[in-house]
């Protein structure tokens, strides 16, 4: 039976999600492991908590697997880090140059007083957005002294968890019968891009609603979400980071997967790399 | 220019007509004095004349990115507005600071009598000086796109607001005569004019949709059914000797559908709320004004017995009374549905008892809609979208079989499911067979059904008939070109008058 190698914070994440049954084995970032002479360790990849880039080393060569990441600290995870090599597997989710990050403290900014309107027309606040990641990093930086902030239940499982592994993250109080009216109507309530049963949703409503993720630079991604509005921010490299990690790695070699992979190939081929798009099965 | 970013990316999906007021009002009050005439401008949908070519923005484009054509193609293709791709491509030196709207007007309105060469660096140079989202706005007002559809009312509430001025007159003056270069706005709505208690029109008393059956309604009893000749509503006012027509949707119309005929028949001190049927005659379901006296808040019955004594004098071929439909169970209701002869007639259900009332959230009037009118209709050509949000193309032209010709009869907005919109695209590029400008004809061979309210006469098409209303109501894949209607066919629904 397989194994899942992992950051040691990452393993109680696959706990939660994939069961007790699983084989895994916890590994600190530059620690390195041998598996038929390949030698094995993980980098941070400030993606969310515990995500990390792969180092293969064998001989001369170095190879590096980006997974997802992003080049802005957002004070959850430990920042990416550049590691050099030969090969750089890339990921090229927001591949093209129409993708370019504001800071995060701007759109925190903005959130805020999206969410002040909201308290000033008397309704709830409700911001979609992934439970791993996303909504930790909100959770980190939303001032709790605006209103209370609520969450739905998959989001408090995996915060509860990160801030039982020493992240130092507040936690958000349970969507439930026992809030008041007033309490809800000057909440911010984060929930996963499923949303809320119905009882649940009656009970916060009325309510606006929007969506944070770095689909809604385009107007094409904000429509697909059906919510008004929307907040660019992104736990994905923009086109900037992008192109500032595959320089970063020193890499000559560049596979780019996930996301507009032939555009971002054909543009690094275009600055004088090799580089090729890998299709995933 | 940031607060209106901010208006139109909150307005952008939203369907609460109370969210988008709330957006709207917060923009009125927030703005300073001299962005509002251009703030009025934009979002009553005004548009600047089209000052560049796509081809031409792309350019510039390329010239200050550093992003080659291809690339720029690409995002274009992701974002399928090229207003917005070129905006977010070009890379921003830091937060640039915030522009008055007023200001990055000026610049638009400078460069329009430029000729296209020379607009290259003054518009090059107002990017620099732009945020991304809000150079998306400057890049829309340059290629002559307006920046939104949001009703006028909405606009006018949140003037009224901001300028201590009735909404009605606010609308008047703003649908009659007004110049976004003009002088003061608020002068301009403030002018004292005697005559403004003459054209006022009363707000519409609210109207959804019947959706379902009319079972949801509960007990039939609690309800009138009135017939309208048209989704449209407008109300006629005669006071101080003169006529005017107002929309439903806040505007103030020029004196149409040849009411100098009416001027005699209806009485001084009437307010009337009709519907406008395709042949622009006026049907009128109920009384707002009577004698001079607001009468909205007396019993649905007791309107309708002033309706008809005031409708006693009017001319018939201009202005009718609508039918009334007595039933006494919903089965009923329907059946006398079925039986009204001429199509593109719709249902007003009003309760029973009930008051005319703008805030009525909870008593809004029903539209019983009349099933459309279709027939199957070939596709000819396709406009590209003008770099809009999806979908690809901004309008279909179908056409139907006269001998062995195809005449066309309708254009339509293409509103197709995302997949199917995919696969037309794929046959356009496989089977166009001329280019004009946006426009691109295909080999006939997709048929699709189309759906209309009602066909009239018209000396302008070609085909010499002009549909109300028309909407793709789906793609007829098993239809084969031979089966599409004939123009003949069409003749045939062109609406009967029966008065």
């Amino acid at each position: 039976m397989g194994m899942y190698v992992a950051h040691h914070h990452t393993v109680p994440l696959l706990h939660l999600r994939l069961g007790k049954s699983i084989r895994t084995h916890g590994l600190e970032y530059g620690e390195v492991i041998e598996r038929k002479g390949v030698q094995i360790s993980l980098h941070p990849a400030g993606h969310v908590a515990g995500s990390a880039q792969v180092r293969l080393e064998s001989g001369d060569e170095v190879c590096v697997v980006s997974g997802d990441y992003k080049l802005e600290d957002d004070g959850v995870c430990r920042p990416y880090e550049p590691v050099r090599c030969n090969t750089l597997v890339t990921e090229s989710t927001f591949g093209l140059p129409i993708y370019r990050w504001r800071p995060q403290g701007e759109i925190m900014g903005e959130l805020h007083s999206w969410w002040g309107e909201n308290q000033r027309r008397e309704r709830a606040s409700v911001v979609y957005c992934y439970a791993l990641g996303k909504a930790q990093r909100l959770l980190r930086h939303l001032d709790g002294s605006q209103g209370p902030i609520l969450a739905g239940e998959n989001i408090i499982n995996t915060t509860e968890l990160l801030a039982h592994h020493g992240y130092p993250l507040p936690l958000p109080r349970r969507i439930d019968p026992g809030l008041t009216t007033d309490a809800i109507r000057r909440s911010l309530i984060l929930l996963p891009p499923s949303g809320l049963p119905d009882s649940l949703l009656r009970l916060i409503s009325p309510f606006s609603a929007t969506y944070v993720s770095g689909w809604m630079a385009t107007g094409k991604g904000r429509g697909a979400r059906g919510v008004p509005g929307g907040f660019v921010l992104s736990d994905h490299a923009d086109w900037e980071g992008l192109n500032r990690a595959v320089a970063a790695s020193g890499a000559r070699n560049v596979f780019v997967m996930h996301g507009y992979t032939s555009s971002f190939a054909r543009w690094l081929r275009g600055q004088g790399y090799r580089a090729e798009e890998v299709v995933a099965e | 220019v940031n607060r209106l970013c901010m208006l139109l990316t909150a307005l952008n999906g939203s369907r609460d007509p109370e969210d988008i007021q709330a957006a709207s009002d917060r923009y009125f009050a927030e703005i300073p004095d001299e962005d509002l005439a251009w703030g009025v401008f934009l979002l009553r949908g005004g548009r600047l004349k089209r000052q560049c070519p796509p081809a031409v923005l792309k350019q510039w484009c390329v010239d200050t990115s550093g992003i080659p054509p291809w690339l720029v193609e690409e995002c274009i293709a992701a974002s399928r507005d090229n207003a917005e791709a070129v905006a977010l491509i070009i890379p921003s030196a830091g937060q640039a600071a915030e522009q008055r709207l007023s200001r990055v007007m000026g610049v638009l309105k400078q460069i329009e009598v430029l000729p296209v060469d020379h607009k290259r660096e003054p518009v090059i140079k107002a990017w620099s000086e732009l945020r991304p989202y809000h150079r998306v706005l400057f890049n829309r007002l340059l290629m002559g796109r307006s920046l939104t559809n949001l009703p006028a009312q909405v606009v006018h509430r949140s003037l009224s607001k901001r300028t201590d001025q009735r909404e009605e007159i606010i609308a008047f003056r703003l649908g009659q005569e007004w110049d976004v270069l003009d002088d003061d706005l608020h002068a301009f709505l403030h002018r004292r004019d005697d005559t403004d208690s003459h054209w006022f029109a009363y707000p519409f008393h609210p109207v959804g949709p019947l959706e379902g059956e009319p079972e949801h309604l509960g007990n039939p009893l609690l309800w009138v059914a009135d017939t309208l000749r048209g989704q449209n509503r407008v109300q006629i006012i005669k006071r101080g000797g003169a006529m005017h027509l107002w929309s439903d949707g806040g505007e103030w119309m020029e004196e149409r559908a040849g009411n100098g005929f009416l001027r005699n028949a209806l009485p001084d001190g009437t307010v009337l709320e009709c519907s406008v049927s395709p042949q622009r005659t006026l049907s009128a379901h109920d009384i707002l004004e009577y004698s001079g006296e607001d009468i909205r808040t007396r019993s649905v019955e007791e309107r309708r017995e002033l309706l008809d004594a005031v409708l006693r004098g009017a001319p018939p071929e201009r202005l009718t009374a609508s039918g009334r439909i007595a039933f006494s169970d919903w089965d009923a209701l329907r059946t006398a549905r079925e039986g009204i002869r001429d199509r593109g007639t719709h249902i007003l259900l009003k309760r029973n008892g009930g008051v005319i009332d703008t805030d009525a959230r909870t008593d809004r009037w029903r539209l019983w809609r009349a099933d459309p009118l279709t027939i199957d209709a070939v596709l000819l050509s396709v406009r590209r979208s003008d770099g809009g949000v999806a979908p690809p193309y901004s309008e279909m032209t179908l056409a139907v079989w006269t001998g062995d010709r195809l005449v066309p009869c309708a254009r339509v907005h293409p509103s197709l499911p995302e997949h199917e919109m995919t696969e037309i695209v794929r046959f356009v590029e496989n089977n166009t067979t001329e280019r004009f400008g946006p426009v691109r004809s295909v080999s006939p061979s997709l048929v699709f059904t189309i759906g209309f309210d009602a066909v009239r006469n018209s000396a302008r098409r070609k085909s010499g008939l002009a549909l109300t209303n028309p909407r793709i109501l789906r793609w007829h894949r098993t239809r084969r070109l031979t089966e599409a209607a004939t123009l003949d066919q069409l003749r045939a629904m062109v609406m009967v008058e029966t008065w």
